[in-house]
Order: structure tokens, then sequence, then C-alpha cells
């Protein structure tokens, strides 16, 4: 390796740094007009998004998404935080009022699809095997097949993860954030990336607060420092409970 | 986790950016900025880029990560601070009226080349390269 940069050239190959003048305090026969084809140092600024392929992807799902007034939700969040309960329920209580789609995510096994399937949405699994999120190029390639005509809401079930997925625009409208009382009412600032930039939260499995050492008030309050402004639903799908809220915003995104 | 899929994106854009200049070069430093809030570990991308960078335009590529700490305006004074990590509150007036000015970026800053000089007799494109220029697969691999 080379002693000066560092760079990997020096090994095999003789190379130039031009940081320094090239002083020939010899005297020799020939003159320095000849052109040489030494590498030449250069620098190309260009101050552009590292994911800018994705980002173009999800901007054409976006598009494709409004062309056909559909709200596309993206919710994240850990695993086992009650994200395809959660969407079994909604689904349940829009069937036949509103038409929806699913698209979930998981490393292995179309159980999730399996779960919610039979309640009037077309649902389609993708299994990513070695990823830890979904990206835009894998909900272009399912869009046309999911999105029927007269499909209002798609709903997309990502990875169980809370900190690879929020990087990834998929061409949503916006990112749901869920977070059950089982967590730990600290996940906010913890994993402060997914919840200082999902504008809705929800509380899950709001059931199982008086069996927990879980401080509703304090979770509020993470929250809202982490994220002023944030719209927050609290709810069991379990019980039911705080669900007729979530279904009646739901209902207001699209009617 | 999600870093050798950043990476890989990364390799992608310079090889395109290559391909745009038309350049007969190796490319010898990726210039990257981070945002403290991007969700992406400078350390775990350092490892991740000789992975993604193998067999490719930055084979022989070093990767310098600037990282960009988190900067807030306070709606309710006007006031430009770096928020007490994590905790978006006005370290003027106290109010959670806040909005995130930096710290999400993730940024592709500069690359650094060593160009072969082009003169009359060399063809703009192929030819003078080392054999292992330019990206022959720059289509995105499973992260």
């Amino acid at each position: 390796m080379c002693e000066d940069c560092g760079c990997e050239q020096a090994l095999n190959k003789h190379h130039h740094h031009h940081d320094h003048p090239h002083d020939h305090d010899h005297t020799h026969p020939h003159n320095h007009d000849h052109t040489h084809d030494e590498p030449e140092q250069r620098k190309l600024v260009l101050e552009q998004k590292i994911l800018s392929r994705n980002d173009e992807m999800a901007a054409k799902n976006r598009t494709w998404l409004a062309e056909r007034s559909v709200v596309a939700l993206n919710l994240i969040s850990s695993p086992g935080s009650g994200k395809t309960m959660l969407l079994e329920r909604t689904l349940e209580r829009l069937q036949g009022k509103i038409s929806c789609a699913v698209i979930t995510g998981d490393q292995q096994t179309d159980n999730d699809a399996q779960r919610l399937s039979g309640k009037g949405a077309v649902v389609r699994q993708i299994e990513t095997f070695s990823s830890c999120h979904l990206d835009a190029d894998r909900i272009n390639q399912l869009l046309p097949e999911v999105v029927e005509d007269g499909v209002k809401i798609l709903f997309i079930e990502n990875i169980g993860n809370l900190v690879c997925p929020s990087a990834f625009d998929l061409g949503e409208n916006f990112k749901v954030a869920l977070l059950s009382t089982t967590e730990g009412e600290d996940k906010p600032v913890k994993y402060p990336t997914l919840f200082s930039s999902a504008p809705i939260t929800i509380l899950t499995k709001m059931d199982l607060v008086e069996h927990l050492d879980w401080d509703l008030a304090k979770c509020r309050e993470y929250l809202r420092k982490i994220h002023p402004g944030v719209f927050t639903f609290e709810l069991s799908a379990k019980t039911g409970q705080g669900m007729d809220t979530w279904i009646n915003y739901l209902e207001s995104l699209v009617m | 986790m999600h870093e050798l899929s950043i990476a890989m994106a990364l390799v992608d854009d310079v090889a395109r950016a290559l391909e745009t200049e038309n350049a007969i070069s190796s490319v010898t430093t990726v210039r990257v900025r981070i945002g403290k809030l991007s969700g992406v570990d400078a350390e775990a991308l350092k490892q991740a880029f000789p992975i993604a960078a193998e067999n490719t335009c930055c084979n022989a590529a070093q990767l310098a990560i600037t990282e960009i700490e988190t900067q807030a305006t306070c709606n309710a004074c006007g006031a430009e601070f770096m928020p007490e990590f994590a905790f978006c509150i006005c370290t003027a007036c106290n109010s959670t009226d806040v909005a995130i000015t930096g710290g999400r970026e993730l940024l592709l800053e500069s690359i650094e080349l060593n160009d072969t000089e082009q003169s009359d007799t060399i063809p703009a494109k192929g030819g003078q390269g080392s054999p292992d220029q330019g990206c022959p697969d720059s289509q995105p691999k499973e992260g």
C-alpha cells in the first residue's frame, strides 16, 4: 500500500501524487513537452443522495399511486409489536366499506399473508430472505397486481425492524410507527430515526398495560420530546379498545 | 444491518457518475456525509464498503466518512441549536416546537480519481484504463 495516500495502486503500479512539485535537479538531453499516461488525481464533486436510485423508484411508485388516488401507509416496528394483528382487525373493519390491498414483508414464510387473506383485500407476501428491509423496487414490481381497480388504501407491512426500514423510501404517503406496551416506554428515544420521522405512532397492546410496569405518561413524553407534533393512537387490536378512532382516521383519509 | 445495501447503492452511484463523466479511471477515494439521524452506522458502513466494492470500479477505493450532527431550529423563538440528543427541546426557550434541519443526510459528496491523461491519440473511452475499470454489474444485489 502507498504510504502517501494509502491507495492500493502502489502494490503493482507506479503512480504520482501531485501535491508536491516535480523538481528535477539534473540536466538531460530531452525536453519535457511530451504527454504521458501517468494517472492524474482528479476530484468529482457530486453532492447527491446515496439512495438516489431507490428514491427515483419510490417517486415513480408515489406518482403511480397518486394517479389512482391510493393512500399508501408504510407500517414499521420491531418484530412482534402487533403489525399483522392490527392489519387483521383493520381489514375486517373496513371490509365492504373501503377496498384495501396489502404488501407484507418478512425474511421468510408467507404466514402473514395467510393470516391476512380472506378479509376482502388482495394480499401479497414478499420474502426478503437475507435482507432486513423492503425497498422501492420490490414494491414497484408488485403494485400492478396488488392494487386492483377501486383500491383506496395500500398497507405495506415492513420487515420487523426498528432501524433499517426507516432509511428506505417506498413511495408511501407516510410512515406509521408501531410501539407495543411490552417493549418499554423509552423505545422512541432509543430508536429516534424512525420515531422522529414517522408522523404517526400507534401504541399497541394497550390492554396489557395493567399487567405491566409500563408508564403511559412517560411514553407520551418521550414521543413528544423526540417528535413534537407526532400524531398518536393508543389501541388494542385484540380487545378493540381504541380501534374506532383508528378506523375513523383511515376512513377520513379516503372518503 | 442495512449498511451493506447502502454500500452497494453507493458503489452503484459512483459507477453511474463515472459513466456520466466518460472517465477512464480508478477511484481512489469516495467521500460521504452521514447524518446522526440517518439511521446509518458509520463503522458498519466502513466494514460493508470493501465487500460491496469487490470487483467494481471502487475496488481500490477508500471510504472517507464525515458525520453530521443533528441540528434544529426552534419555531417559537427562532434559535438554531444542536439538540441534546435525543430530546428535541429548544436550548434557548425550552419549547418543543422545533424542526430538525440537519442530521438526516446520506450524501455522496465527491469521488477522487486517478485519471489517465487524455491526448489526441488516446480515445475518450476504452483502451487505456486498468482491466478492472468500470462496474460491469451495477445492479443492486441482495442486501
